[in-house]
């Protein structure tokens, strides 16, 4: 797809949901954070000398956890991001926080049969979400698989051919399977991460504090930590910013495929299924008994990875 | 109380600043390792975490691999209080509370690896209950948190109010630490419980998701432990002049030539269940044992350390060998670091090889996780020495609060009410030893 | 006496350890409520507009068909047919008498746009998936509009194998891990293509 149709695709007025700001429980530490705050800013300079530019404001130290914020302070802190985007890189952007819809949830289904292993969906979920090339992070791993066999250990992700799909292989995608039963978040001390009403699970990066449980947790190698403060050139950044998921994060966090949440939830597909050479990725609402989703889920054989452990992924994949 | 509280800590500070030449320079050395530590620990915040060798496939290296094995140690603390005051094993009784100020260090240490390991040590107040988030009581690593902290508050308390009234020349109040001791107990053996229920928990990694882990975890902790508690106690002995019977020590051998036994079984009984029915969940015990892909780098580890494992097996049970200090304390030596390989290098790094989608990837320490994890064992040898010194005077009842009277740690701890310093001769001469 | 208070602190820790609930068997998803809105439109992106030499007829008015099976010299040269053991060359599909459309089987005439039909004739099942949104690619909204591309998108039908592809870069290797080191296990089975 041409760029000119991404963005136009991107100023159809369908696309933004008026109400962007979502307010749940309502902290009341307020006293107890004021109190800190001198503290705090002590705190703050003295890692400053250890961390250089990427030690965190006072007000980042302090910030509370997602569900604890209100819709202003939200909205102070998206605008304090954008400037701080506009002030480091140039680059105007525009952070939403879409709510999860009513009634929906998602699900995703891979044909394999078609996937030619080509890696478009890597580099087009690198792009969307605002993901560093070096050091590198992607939250789509494509395997090539030996044909006859579901065996990772006889697998590579490094491949690299002139003509795909090679002789013999079959190539398998792994990315954030949204389990249902999800152990990373179960894993996690803090509830940095959670699962949301629609399923997708989700990291506050501002809430993470970086102990990697839930990287040891994921059976699916789909979590990714920033081992270094993450750097995208400016020309790179896409400006369509969710403050859950490609907002810019930095070192110290894990992150994670959402789903494409700030497309999602405004009802665009995911950037790795509209960059799929060969239509073998399929997403939409488990609910709509209507929706492809569901008539792939039900006519096709479909399975899910390791599906032993219990964690009832919300990633299907299926050959026809 | 206050006033005697204020000459506790004066007299304790005194203590520990006053001492020998070697006793300035083992400061000195350790310090030093520990200011390399934070030149390294700061390099590390700068860069951030990949100044270390960790990687998405090996999100845990060796920071968490020491902890996991020093939680160990500080449960073993209760190896000595359990004879103590179970069985009234008088002998232990007189050097319970070296070993649970070995737990106060031990656990300080361990705090000290989890703040290092942690991508964002500035947000570590998320995880105070109340004022952060806390995923209780369903993540792992929140019942760890509770149950270290608790661990090292009990232990604190019991030590400093043994220690306090010790100094101000009074029986303690068994109603006041008795309870708190048998809590102790019990929750020992829940840090490495839950600290071994951390991997089993895995449904993710087929090399822990094993019942036999928190077993294992206990028994390699109660042989590594009392084995650095025998070491400990005869340097405090030659050292410090502390009356530590070879009773007592005896003991300690005794259980450790089970408890290390044990362990030699259960990882056997491991081995065996993994490797016969050859199954592919079995990748990360052939890694560890005999290479995979063609990456060998685990192998010379585990290896040694069964060998050195099997060795302090076999001096804790020959009479002949044992009955020699120095092999035994050769073989002591070779109990800590067997269980350190085997649980840091050998437990710890093959949950994740292959990863969870089979790549294969090698790690080693780099150079500031090296030097950070040193500083941190520094830090902890500091903090025991510094607790030693400031405790054991106390304990032998050189240092009391002005017009107390002296008690020795025999009367004190069993209210025999016999002569004072009766049973302090053999022990070559105190203070002056430094 | 001090079994009594092992007893209790035991019961102590017990409570402790196991206070917390031993959780809820994980249920499947659940499909049960209805979604706000139907998942919106499909549309089928016109295939036409596409084709450099339409309409035909522009050209074939004036020649008469020739059904036998040769090599195009003057036109469509890289046109050759690589599709199963299809008799009848091009009136195969295209139309003698009436060249701007195709026709099935039974004589039914379908315009380029359509011509899923005329693929569905013979692959029902990949028609059927196609149509359900099984097989293809659609982009543009889940919940609203979507284009679907037909068949002749992907597969060219005088060729319709999915034509091979480059892969984009590789992951590049972990940054503790020597290039020659990472490759030595699977060199083999990266035999294909270098």
């Amino acid at each position: 797809m041409a760029k000119d149709t991404e963005t136009a695709l991107d100023a159809q007025p369908g696309g933004d949901s008026p109400l962007e700001i979502r307010e749940d429980e309502h902290g009341t530490r307020r006293a107890f954070l004021k109190l800190a705050g001198a503290a705090a800013a002590a705190t703050a300079a003295v890692a400053a000398t250890g961390c250089g530019s990427t030690a965190p404001t006072t007000e980042e130290f302090l910030r509370q956890h997602y569900k604890k914020l209100s819709a202003e302070e939200k909205q102070r802190i998206f605008a304090r991001i954008e400037e701080e985007t506009k002030a480091r890189t140039g680059v105007t952007t525009h952070i939403s926080d879409p709510p999860p819809l009513d009634g929906v949830e998602y699900a995703y289904a891979l044909n394999l049969s078609v996937c030619n292993g080509s890696r478009r969906c890597v580099e087009a979920c690198a792009r969307e979400n605002n993901l560093p090339d070096d050091p590198e992070i992607r939250y789509i791993r494509v395997f090539e698989m030996e044909a006859g066999s579901l065996e990772f250990e006889e697998a590579t992700p490094y491949y690299a051919h002139e003509n795909l799909p090679a002789k013999d292989k079959y190539y398998m995608p792994v990315q954030c399977h949204q389990c249902d039963n999800p152990p990373c978040v179960k894993a996690c001390p803090v509830q940095a991460t959670w699962k949301e009403p629609d399923g997708i699970v989700v990291v506050d990066y501002s809430w993470c504090i970086g102990c990697r449980f839930c990287v040891v947790a994921c059976p699916y190698f789909a979590r990714r930590f920033n081992w270094v403060q993450p750097d995208i050139p400016p020309d790179r950044i896409n400006p369509n910013q969710g403050y859950l998921s490609n907002r810019p994060r930095f070192k110290g966090v894990v992150e994670k495929c959402t789903f494409c949440l700030h497309r999602t939830r405004k009802g665009r597909l995911p950037a790795c299924l509209e960059a799929c050479p060969t239509g073998a990725r399929k997403f939409g609402n488990l609910n709509d008994p209507n929706s492809e989703i569901r008539k792939i889920i039900e006519t096709k054989r479909v399975f899910v990875l390791k599906e032993d452990l219990a964690t009832l992924p919300r990633f299907y994949y299926f050959f026809a | 109380m206050i006033a005697s509280l204020y000459r506790f800590g004066i007299d304790a500070v005194r203590s520990v600043t006053r001492g020998s030449r070697a006793y300035f320079l083992w400061l000195a050395f350790l310090v030093g390792w520990i200011a390399l530590g934070v030149v390294a620990y700061v390099h590390q915040l700068h860069v951030g975490l990949a100044a270390t060798n960790m990687l998405d496939q090996i999100p845990w290296g060796a920071y968490i691999a020491n902890f996991t094995y020093l939680v160990g140690m500080a449960a073993a603390a209760v190896m000595l209080v359990i004879p103590a005051y179970i069985y009234d094993d008088h002998e232990l009784h007189e050097v319970v509370v070296l070993g649970e100020l070995l737990a106060v260090a031990v656990l300080t240490m361990c705090l000290m690896f989890v703040m290092v390991d942690i991508g964002r040590p500035d947000r570590f107040w998320h995880l105070i209950p109340v004022l952060g988030r806390f995923n209780w009581p369903i993540s792992m690593l929140s019942w760890d948190v509770i149950v270290l902290n608790g661990y090292l508050v009990l232990n604190a308390y019991i030590t400093g109010y043994l220690i306090f009234t010790k100094y101000r020349g009074q029986r303690p109040d068994r109603k006041k630490y008795v309870p708190f001791v048998f809590l102790a107990i019990v929750w020992a053996i829940s840090i490495h419980t839950v600290t071994a229920f951390l991997y089993s928990g895995m449904g993710a990694r087929p090399h822990w998701n094993a019942a036999i882990l928190a077993p294992r975890f206990l028994a390699s902790a109660f042989a590594a432990g009392p084995s650095l508690m025998i070491i400990a106690l005869s340097i405090i002995r030659d050292k410090m002049g502390y009356p530590v019977k070879d009773k007592a020590l005896n003991r300690l051998r005794q259980i450790v030539a089970v408890t290390m036994l044990i362990n030699l079984f259960f990882f056997f009984s491991e081995i065996f269940t993994e490797l016969y029915s050859f199954k592919h969940h079995a990748a990360s015990m052939r890694y560890l044992l005999f290479g995979l892909d063609g990456h060998y780098k685990l192998v010379p580890y585990i290896w040694s350390a069964i060998a050195l494992d099997a060795f302090s097996a076999l001096v804790f049970i020959t009479p002949r060998l044992y009955k020699n200090w120095n092999v035994l304390r050769v073989a002591c030596g070779a109990a800590v670091v067997g269980v350190w390989v085997e649980k840091g290098m050998g437990l710890v790094i093959p949950g994740f090889v292959p990863s969870p989608l089979g790549e294969v990837i090698d790690y080693t320490p780099s150079f500031t996780e090296f030097c950070v994890s040193a500083a941190v064992w520094a830090a902890g040898a500091l903090i025991y020495t510094l607790l030693l010194k400031a405790a054991v005077p106390i304990e032998l009842g050189k240092v009391r609060l002005p017009g107390a009277p002296a008690l020795s740690p025999e009367d004190y701890h069993q209210g025999h009410g016999r002569d004072e310093h009766a049973d302090v001769g053999h022990s070559p001469a105190p203070e002056a030893a430094e | 006496m001090l079994t009594r208070k092992l007893l209790r602190v035991g019961l102590l820790m017990a409570l402790t350890l196991f206070g917390c609930s031993p959780g809820e068997e994980p249920q499947r998803l659940h499909t049960d409520h209805p979604p706000p809105v139907p998942s919106g439109s499909v549309a089928v992106m016109a295939r036409i507009p596409l084709l450099p030499t339409y309409p035909c007829s522009r050209c074939h008015e004036d020649r008469t068909p020739d059904p036998r099976e040769r090599q195009l010299t003057e036109f469509h040269t890289q046109k050759i047919l690589h599709h199963g053991v299809l008799g009848g060359w091009c009136y195969r599909c295209h139309t003698k008498d009436n060249i701007d459309r195709l026709h099935l089987q039974d004589g039914t005439l379908v315009t380029f746009d359509q011509a899923y039909e005329l693929c569905g004739s013979c692959h029902g099942d990949k028609l059927r998936d196609w149509k359900a949104g099984m097989h293809g690619l659609t982009t543009g909204y889940w919940l609203g509009d979507r284009q679907r591309r037909s068949c002749p998108f992907c597969h060219d039908p005088h060729n319709p194998h999915f034509p091979a592809m480059q892969s984009e870069r590789e992951p590049s290797l972990p940054r503790t891990v020597s290039t020659t080191e990472a490759r030595a296990p699977h060199e083999e089975s990266n035999g294909e293509g270098h």
